[in-house]
């Protein structure tokens, strides 16, 4: 089913019906061609669904989950062995840094967690903290690139759209693959494009991150028709389908028609339950303070928390929360940049944790944390780090993961990933494992070759899994 | 935890010597561990373990690898790391270049000392493969498109009747074999409709709908299909099909998403070329190497010429990247696997870092290649955390060194002006921070104590406000007003600053001296250095940047600093602004190449920039021009590749366009994947035909016109898109072109319909790109979001601007592609999103209500008969009629507004399938 030999141009023209299946089934070759229709993965899935909570800028790892005792011994020496690559000329970098913030054990597991994140320390139980991620660019754009593609060079599909292409949708109403308030910048629409997949599998993206949450009330795009009312606008509709029931008859034998009929009652349905989804305000108060929707500082990104969960409550495969409006690239001012981003999302990540857990969904929800990387011991331009791609973290949480756990480590200084080393085609690799498929046979054929997520790289963190 | 503390105390004392007699643990984790994750783990890691070798922990490194033991404990100087990492033999490691001297000498050491592993060794594979000849098979030898083009004759047919042109003989030639009839012949206005889209991307008008209905002359299509040809809409059509195949965008797709400020030449020089029938091979020429090409007029610079060369310059770049070496090669594999799928459908890029696997492209021949691209530059200056992309003057070498010079006597003047400006900063800065106690006291306070400046007593409030932000300068600060010790606190502040700004006027005095020796010289004098925030926050923050305290106002700071400075910068400004006056003409640029210097090319293995491998001859693929090539030994080759593309021997870049040309009208091509003609591409449907195109296309001088007069002048693409239940049953998918191909209307198509529906649409042409409401498109992001381009421009969608990392969400929607890889022709995707934008949005509501209230007409009737000629190319029907107006006399009777009725029918007329499709 997920090798076609099939050309792209053709699946697209007889198949391809945007994120709405019904009534779009075709056969060919004996195969159901809605690309949305829910699929069976290659064998039982530990998640059914992603929510990447997405730090752009890259977060410094040494300074919220991975204490480097040596670097509070060795502060202002130089580093002992050879810097390797970093962004820029490195003219501005000096010696070692020690962390501006203390480390504090949380929970039964004991793991170590900065006064950055005192909330999410409080989840820790629930988290395996992965501390030697590992990239190939040391610039946003292409570390971006490949966290979310795979490759830091080439236009490929996202994971988002890979899973959305392994396992379909669950939901006909909504997009099965969403971000929230992405950035257009590094990469932009690139990094939630379904490339050479169909476009079927493309993200969708809700405002970006320069429009404020006040103007998201109707986030997808066209969804209401302004000033109209249903019961006119259903009027107006069954003209439509007139003329195309008119048009048809004498154009026979042509799916293609069949399928704009449908697609235009599937848009008109949509229209009358998706909106529903993003109405936050039904949510309890005890809920919004949950997730801070009652403090500036924590509202924007409370929003997009809550948003997201009830978008996998309601089947969307994949959401990806940005937290890009002001973003974690700490070149300078590490200290009142960091604080200020961590306030921002540190209650409203651990009310996103309770939250699923509370309702259940934490069991099958595999909840993903990070930055495109972390940044250097070394200090920059005085009071800042630079990227550090060689050696950072990440976490994940809920659905199968080993909760309460740490994995891997960075060498003493925090710079290289020396233990267990997640590539991040490793961990493309383990999240596909985690969502039920061999990384290495969901595979897209294009342009004369078969194409994956993880190109020809990827080992499956086994330790990681609960 | 209190352990480790004493471990690492210990180690402490150790490591403060240089050369440890015995290596312990912090000589492992310093000088061992780093340099082994750095340049091993990623092959030799706990994932790759290439040769089975993982390097990460003590126990896999005592295992060793394929190759055995990493240490040989009884005789350590022979351990295969050392004998690996010296790269005395001939099994040398890393592969990607020796280790350096002091860690070769470390990691002996420790190897020596017995290579403890607190709390655990490498291997190797084959180094550079030697450039073994590359054996074709008799398959791939006799592979169809690597087979000269023939010259077919068109064969025999039974029912000569229905032969217009060549190319039916071909059709029909198939369909008798199957026993199958051609559909029968579109009606007049189908046809109309069809062929007007086809050339065009626009709806026939209503004058040229009567025309064509009255002319009954059996030339009446062909004078139709003349026409549209002379529009210069067609070259705007027919150039953004090539522009699609040339990924065409304004910008580098970077993380900053650098503009392209000149692409639009390249556009405009496309969509030229289209309307005036340049050659293809001409065309193909100039976009390889137009820049080492004679202008018309040789002693004039080949403008034309450099601007097709942004076929070449303008794919996406992978600027910040910072392994810059690596992005030039990064650079050079776009081009070369652009150039590939484009012009000759191969998929060259699949052999960067091995042979292909499936076709005969020997990795050897993709680095002959690759190296005509990679010496060609696309890059300014490449050395830059963003590189540069290359703006190639328009103008002959004199002409841009005379206005370079000009550029930087202005820049030199502006320079010593601001050096002038900065002295007197400078001594307005120590008179004031000689006060900085007093102020931040008095600001404590809330004094306005005499001898101050109250504005400035302000401006300290406010900056030493506290906020939630922590600032860490300001802490001691903080501490010392909580404490209510302030002006011992205040003191210290401005020892501090003054010592700091005495620091930094050194500095900045030897740029004044450069400055002023450079203007003595006549030479461009250096930038001004750049305080560095983070070296002192509290300096810069209230005396450099933005608005502190005592920070100079970005406008006009001389009039702080008194009459004296106020008077020179005055003249500084007069001499510039003089300069500029009497500077010669703007420079006109292009985003094209140039020929860079040529360097070996050589194979990196695995498309790895530092492993470098064989050395290989300059020269094209083996398969297609033998094994026996004369290398180029000139320039970087470029010239020649673009002489051997458009040699009437090459066995692909005709069959390739020709195919291309073809799919655009008939809706597939003869090729159904018209990038790769590989052999995972599709076989031709009509090999015979496909060579018969190609070769009547060159013989024809390469003519896109005289191809389109061929195609269209046919009952092939005469005939109707319906087909019989017999001719669904055996060609369901059309692979016989048995009818007609029934298609969507594509982006351009439909955004550029509705707004010559609406009344709207300017046809100017060319020019920069378009976002609408007249604002700056380099800008365009501060005033318009992307997303709102496409609807606030009523240019031609051609002209809209395309940015790589913002596409605006409508083209996403409607199938544009995301113009980073060379079109194979748009996907035709039939999404509910879709509906919605046609149902819902603002936009169509806008172009509906302007269409409706354009179409007034003498009654009812014939306002419902306007819409439909209009919108299908054809007049309602009865029934059509009776419809329209039974929904029109409904909806006013639920809202009882007429103008809100029309706008609906309209509307719903927008919305359907007989606007949407073209049959």
């Amino acid at each position: 089913m997920l090798t076609r030999p099939l050309s792209r141009r053709t699946l697209l023209r007889q198949t391809a019906c945007g994120f709405g299946s019904l009534g779009l089934m075709g056969l060919l070759n004996g195969e159901t061609l809605d690309p949305l229709a829910p699929k069976t993965p290659h064998f039982a899935p530990r998640a059914k669904r992603v929510v990447f909570l997405f730090m752009h800028g890259g977060p410094s790892a040494i300074d919220t989950f991975d204490p480097k005792p040596r670097l509070d011994r060795d502060d202002g020496k130089p580093l002992p062995f050879d810097r390797p690559m970093v962004f820029g000329n490195g003219k501005e970098m000096g010696n070692l840094m020690k962390s501006p913030w203390k480390f504090k054990r949380y929970g039964q597991s004991g793991i170590e967690v900065s006064d950055l994140f005192p909330h999410i320390g409080s989840c820790i139980d629930d988290i395996c903290v992965m501390r030697s991620m590992v990239g190939d660019s040391v610039a946003h754009g292409g570390a971006m690139l490949q966290l979310h593609t795979g490759s830091h060079v080439f236009t490929r599909p996202s994971m988002g759209s890979w899973l959305l292409y392994g396992l379909g949708s669950d939901n006909h109403d909504l997009p099965g693959y969403i971000g929230i308030r992405p950035s257009m910048t590094h990469g932009g629409v690139r990094n939630w494009s379904s490339a050479f997949l169909p476009a079927a599998y493309q993200g969708t993206a809700i405002g970006n991150s320069k429009v404020p949450v006040k103007e998201l009330q109707i986030p997808i795009e066209n969804l209401v028709r302004n000033g109209m009312p249903t019961e006119i606008q259903r009027y107006e509709l069954d003209m439509v389908q007139k003329i195309n029931r008119q048009h048809a008859m004498t154009r026979e034998f042509d799916s293609e028609l069949d399928a704009r009929i449908q697609a235009l009652e599937l848009a008109f349905r949509m229209q009358a339950k998706a909106p529903e989804a993003f109405d936050i305000e039904k949510e309890s108060p005890a809920t919004k303070k949950l997730y801070g929707l009652d403090n500036p500082e924590t509202a924007d990104f409370g929003w997009q928390c809550v948003l997201a969960r009830r978008l996998l409550e309601r089947g969307v495969r994949f959401v990806e929360c940005w937290h890009s409006n002001s973003q974690w690239d700490q070149h300078r001012e590490l200290v009142r940049l960091h604080t200020k981003n961590a306030r921002e999302v540190d209650l409203p990540i651990a009310g996103l944790l309770k939250d699923l857990k509370a309702r259940g969904l934490l069991q099958d929800t595999l909840v993903l944390w990070g930055g495109e990387f972390g940044r250097t011991p070394l200090v920059q331009g005085g009071d800042g780090r630079d990227h550090n791609p060689y050696g950072y973290t990440m976490w994940m949480a809920g659905a199968g993961v080993k909760a309460g756990t740490t994995y891997g480590a960075t060498d003493e200084f925090g710079y290289h990933a020396v233990e267990d080393r997640m590539h991040l085609h490793d961990l493309h690799a383990t999240i596909l494992h985690m969502m039920g498929f061999d990384h290495k046979k969901l595979t897209y054929r294009y342009s004369g070759r078969d194409f994956r997520l993880t190109d020809v790289a990827g080992e499956v963190a086994h330790k990681i899994l609960a | 935890m209190g352990m480790i503390w004493i471990m690492f105390r210990l180690m402490l004392g150790l490591a403060a010597l240089p050369l440890l007699a015995q290596p312990g643990p912090e000589f492992f984790e310093t000088k061992i561990r780093p340099v082994l994750a750095a340049n091993c783990y990623a092959c030799h890691g706990a994932k790759m373990r290439l040769s089975g070798l993982d390097l990460s922990t003590a126990a896999s490194f005592a295992k060793g690898g394929e190759r055995g033991a990493l240490v040989d404990r009884a005789n350590p100087e022979n351990s295969l790391l050392l004998k690996a990492i010296s790269y005395l033999g001939d099994f040398k490691m890393p592969p990607s270049g020796k280790l350096k001297a002091d860690q070769i000498e470390n990691i002996t050491a420790w190897v020596k000392s017995g290579a403890a592993w607190p709390g655990g060794a490498v291997e190797p594979q084959p180094a550079t493969p030697t450039l073994a000849k590359y054996n074709f098979t008799k398959a791939q030898k006799a592979f169809w498109a690597f087979q000269p083009i023939k010259d077919p004759a068109p064969p025999e047919v039974t029912d000569t009747a229905w032969v217009q042109s060549p190319i039916d003989r071909f059709i029909l030639s198939e369909l008798e074999k199957k026993n199958l009839k051609p559909a029968r012949p579109a009606d007049k206005l189908t046809l109309l409709r069809r062929v007007t889209y086809d050339l065009t991307g626009m709806p026939p008008t209503r004058e040229e709908i009567e025309a064509f209905a009255a002319d009954k002359s059996p030339t009446a299509f062909a004078k139709v299909v003349d026409r549209l040809l002379a529009s210069p809409r067609y070259g705007e059509r027919w150039g953004r099909h090539w522009l699609d195949v040339a990924r065409y965008a304004d910008s580098a797709g970077d993380d900053d998403d650098n503009l392209y400020p000149y692409a639009y030449k390249y556009r405009d020089w496309v969509i030229n070329a289209f309307n005036k029938d340049m050659p293809f091979d001409r065309m193909v020429r100039l976009q390889i190497a137009g820049d080492l090409l004679p202008a018309d007029n040789p002693s004039e610079v080949n403008t034309e010429g450099i601007i097709a060369t942004g076929f070449i310059a303008l794919g996406q770049k992978p600027l910040t990247e910072q392994n810059k070496p690596q992005m030039l090669y990064d650079i050079a594999d776009e081009q070369l696997d652009t150039t590939g799928r484009a012009l000759m459908g191969l998929t060259l890029g699949c052999a960067r870092c091995h042979d292909h696997k499936f076709d005969p492209i020997p990795t050897a021949d993709y680095y002959s290649m690759a190296a005509m691209f990679h010496d060609t530059r696309t890059i300014d200056i490449v050395d830059k955390l963003v590189s540069t992309v290359l703006l190639v003057p328009l103008a002959p070498k004199d002409v841009t060194a005379r206005y370079r010079q000009h550029e930087d006597r202005i820049k030199s003047k502006t320079l010593q002006m601001d050096a002038m400006v900065e002295l007197a900063f400078e001594a307005r800065t120590d008179l004031l921070s000689a006060q900085t106690a007093q102020y931040m006291v008095a600001a404590a306070r809330n004094e306005k104590p005499a001898g101050l400046d109250p504005e400035l007593i302000d401006r300290w409030a406010k900056y030493l406000k506290s906020t939630d932000d922590v600032r860490p300068h300001l802490i001691k600060w903080n501490e010392a007003v909580a404490a209510g010790r302030i002006e011992a606190a205040a003191q210290e502040y401005q020892q501090a600053l003054q010592a700091r700004t005495a620091l930094w006027w050194k500095t900045m005095a030897e740029w004044r001296e450069s400055v002023r020796a450079a203007a003595e010289k006549g030479t461009l004098p250096p930038e001004a250095p750049k305080f560095e925030g983070g070296e002192d926050r509290f300096f810069f923050e209230t005396c450099l940047d933005g608005k502190g305290p005592f920070t100079l106002p970005d406008k006009e700071p001389e009039k702080l600093l008194g009459a004296d400075v106020q008077a020179k910068v005055a003249a500084f400004q007069a001499e510039i602004a003089e300069l500029k006056k009497t500077a010669p003409p703007e420079l006109p640029l292009s985003c094209g190449v140039e020929e860079g210097k040529p360097e070996e090319a050589r194979i990196l293995i695995r498309g790895n920039v530092a492993s470098k491998g064989a050395v290989v001859p300059r020269q094209f693929l083996q398969i297609i021009s033998g094994e026996n090539q004369t290398p180029i030994k000139q320039g970087t080759g470029r010239l020649e590749m673009a002489q051997w593309l458009t040699s009437p021997d090459h066995p692909l870049t005709a069959r390739v366009i020709a195919n291309r040309i073809w799919q655009n009208h008939f809706g597939e091509g003869i090729v159904r994947t018209p990038n790769n003609y590989g052999r995972t591409g599709e076989l031709p449907t009509h090999p015979e035909l496909l060579d018969f195109l190609a070769r009547r296309f060159m013989q024809s001088g390469w003519s896109f016109k005289a191809m389109h007069r061929m195609l269209l002048l046919s009952s092939t693409y005469q005939m109707s898109s319906q087909t019989t239940p017999e001719a669904h049953e055996i060609d369901p998918a059309n692979r016989m072109f048995s009818r007609a191909d029934r298609r969507r209307l594509d982006f351009e198509e439909i955004r550029d319909s509705l707004l010559t529906y609406s009344g709207e649409l300017d046809l100017t042409m060319g020019g920069v790109p378009d976002p609408g409401q007249n604002v700056d498109w380099r800008k365009a992001g501060a005033y318009i979001s992307a997303n709102k381009e496409p609807l606030l421009s009523v240019r031609r969608s051609v002209y809209l601007p395309l940015r790589r990392s913002r596409m605006p969400s409508l083209l996403t929607l409607l199938d544009f592609g995301d113009a980073t890889t060379p079109g194979e022709g748009r996907a035709r995707t039939n999404t509910a999103p879709q509906a919605l934008f046609m149902m819902n949005s603002e936009y169509v509501t806008e172009r509906s209500r302007r269409f409706s209230e354009s179409i007034q007409e003498k009654n009812d009737d014939a306002r419902v008969n306007a819409a439909y000629l209009a919108i299908t190319g054809r007049p309602a029907d009865r029934e059509q009629v009776l419809a329209a107006l039974e929904y029109i006399t409904g909806f006013r009777t639920k809202t009882n507004d007429a103008a809100a009725a029309w706008q609906s029918f309209c509307r719903a007329l927008l919305v359907s399938n007989a606007f949407l499709y073209v049959d």
